[in-house]
């Protein structure tokens, strides 16, 4: 027989998961409002996630250029099928200081970024999430960073 | 050129006389063509004649004359554009009905424009059939008593199962790249071969054909299938899609790359929707990867040395109307995968008779 504890008390490990996984988390909306911004996004970014929630993406980040992301997102919800930024195309879309403040290898935090469909149980994409994974270590390596 | 010989299975499908239906199915894809048949209700009354390619299907209509035919578009010796044409030309009266995984809207427009009169989709809708056959075929006046009259359906190999499996997939794909950059792709026939690792590098360096190339490559996995995606755009083409998408001069490289980045996610992931829309599994690409831009292939093809003895690839090649811009594709599907994928597929192969 399974063990499993109840229900509730998974659904708190998944909570707990997405707060505190090694990779940031976000939902926009269609109008790209921000519907969950995870732990890692605001340790990362400074913002806390009431400042985040409900607010343009372009509004608290303007220097992300809208037609350029709009452009991005649009396989997202015309195909259904994700799209990526990666830092050699972009070194990052969320200005983010880096994690190692004193021995830091590069002023910022380099990205590489999925913007993934969102499903409705009717199968409609009505919201994407995006995953943000530091992508510095492999800047480094590649010797892009300047540092 | 007519494949009858080959076709050995009988079934009781349609009712023929006193008040059969002439149909001529015409298709390159035995899987297609077996499809359609079954398809068609049985109180239609059809009498089916099958054809493998236009030229055929001319050669039928020359013949006997057919109330109805069900074309596809993409196929060899004559596409289903240049029957059309004929057909018009000969001024054979018949309704044709285009069945079709080229789902671009302006291949709909243009195929109306030649007169057939109605488009269905692939796969196939029973529902948007019916609709069809309801506004082409007049309703017997009260119902009759039909006498069986049976038909050939083909035999199906493996290798048909994934030729259409790949074509709708592959016309998905056109449709996505036709809507993101507003064009229109012409379809090409895809090849589906199990590949060893030489005789893959002999199909890069025939792709390539001596030019240089860019090249970018994308895992994607979905229910324990997996396979790798690599896109290939010769240096030739890389200009022509520069003009063709007004990279600016002092930016170029920087565009460059985000474009041919864009072009490739957007194929592979619509061409991994139309397969897993057939065999119901969702599948996933993962980030794209760069393999090198303006490269000679030799380089491309150090970097497929992976761990892998037979793959199963589809190869495709896409070019964009009015330019010469061509991008090939190929999906390898690795050799543990091929089962798991054969067995999403069975229910293709089915045969209920």
């Amino acid at each position: 027989m399974l063990n499993l504890p109840a229900e509730f008390e998974q659904f708190h490990w998944m909570v707990d998961m997405v707060q505190n996984v090694e990779l940031g988390l976000v939902v926009l909306d269609r109008d790209y409002n921000v519907q969950v911004w995870n732990g890692f996004m605001t340790h990362h970014s400074g913002k806390q996630a009431h400042e985040a929630i409900g607010k343009s993406l372009f509004e608290i980040f303007p220097e992300i250029p809208k037609e350029w992301f709009i452009v991005k997102s649009k396989p997202v919800y015309d195909l259904g099928c994700r799209s990526f930024i990666t830092w050699r195309q972009r070194p990052y879309l969320f200005k983010c200081r880096n994690v190692r403040p004193i021995t830091q290898q590069a002023s910022f935090m380099y990205q590489n970024v999925s913007l993934n469909p969102m499903r409705t149980p009717t199968g409609e994409i009505k919201s994407l999430f995006l995953s943000i994974q530091d992508a510095t270590p492999e800047a480094v390596i590649a010797g892009e960073t300047g540092a | 050129m007519v494949h009858y010989t080959s076709f050995s299975k009988h079934t009781h499908l349609a009712y023929g006389e006193p008040m059969s239906l002439p149909v001529l199915i015409c298709d390159d894809s035995a899987l297609a063509r077996k499809q359609m048949a079954r398809s068609l209700p049985a109180s239609l009354g059809a009498d089916i004649t099958f054809a493998v390619h236009g030229l055929d299907a001319l050669k039928q209509l020359e013949q006997q004359s057919f109330k109805l035919m069900f074309l596809d578009l993409t196929m060899p010796e004559l596409d289903g554009y240049g029957t059309l044409a004929e057909i018009q030309k000969r001024n054979i009266d018949i309704n044709v009905v285009v069945v079709s995984g080229d789902i671009q809207p302006k291949a709909k427009q243009k195929v109306m424009e030649l007169g057939a009169k109605a488009f269905i989709q692939k796969p196939m809708d029973k529902d948007a059939l019916k609709q069809v056959l309801k506004e082409l075929v007049e309703p017997a006046a009260q119902p009759q008593l039909y006498t069986p009259t049976s038909v050939e359906l083909p035999i199906l190999k493996r290798r048909d199962i994934y030729m259409e499996v790949a074509n709708v997939a592959i016309g998905r794909a056109a449709d996505a790249l036709a809507r993101h950059f507003d064009v229109f792709v012409h379809l090409p026939l895809p090849n589906v071969n199990i590949l060893e690792v030489s005789e893959l590098h002999m199909a890069l360096r025939d792709l390539a054909d001596n030019d240089q190339v860019s090249g970018v490559c994308q895992g994607f996995s979905g229910e324990g299938i997996a396979g790798e995606a690599l896109v290939l755009l010769s240096d030739s083409s890389v200009s022509d899609l520069h003009n063709f998408m007004q990279v600016t001069e002092e930016n170029a490289e920087h565009e460059e790359l985000e474009l041919l980045m864009d072009v490739s996610n957007i194929l592979v992931g619509s061409f991994l929707n139309g397969l897993g829309e057939q065999s119901e599994v969702r599948f996933f690409q993962s980030s794209p990867v760069l393999l090198g831009q303006h490269i000679p292939i030799e380089s491309v093809i150090q970097s497929t040395t992976g761990s892998f003895n037979k793959t199963m690839t589809f190869e495709v090649s896409y070019h964009i109307d009015g330019t010469s811009i061509k991008c090939d594709l190929l999906f390898m599907f690795v050799d543990e995968s091929l089962p798991l994928l054969d067995n999403k597929l069975a229910y293709l192969m089915e045969d209920e008779l």
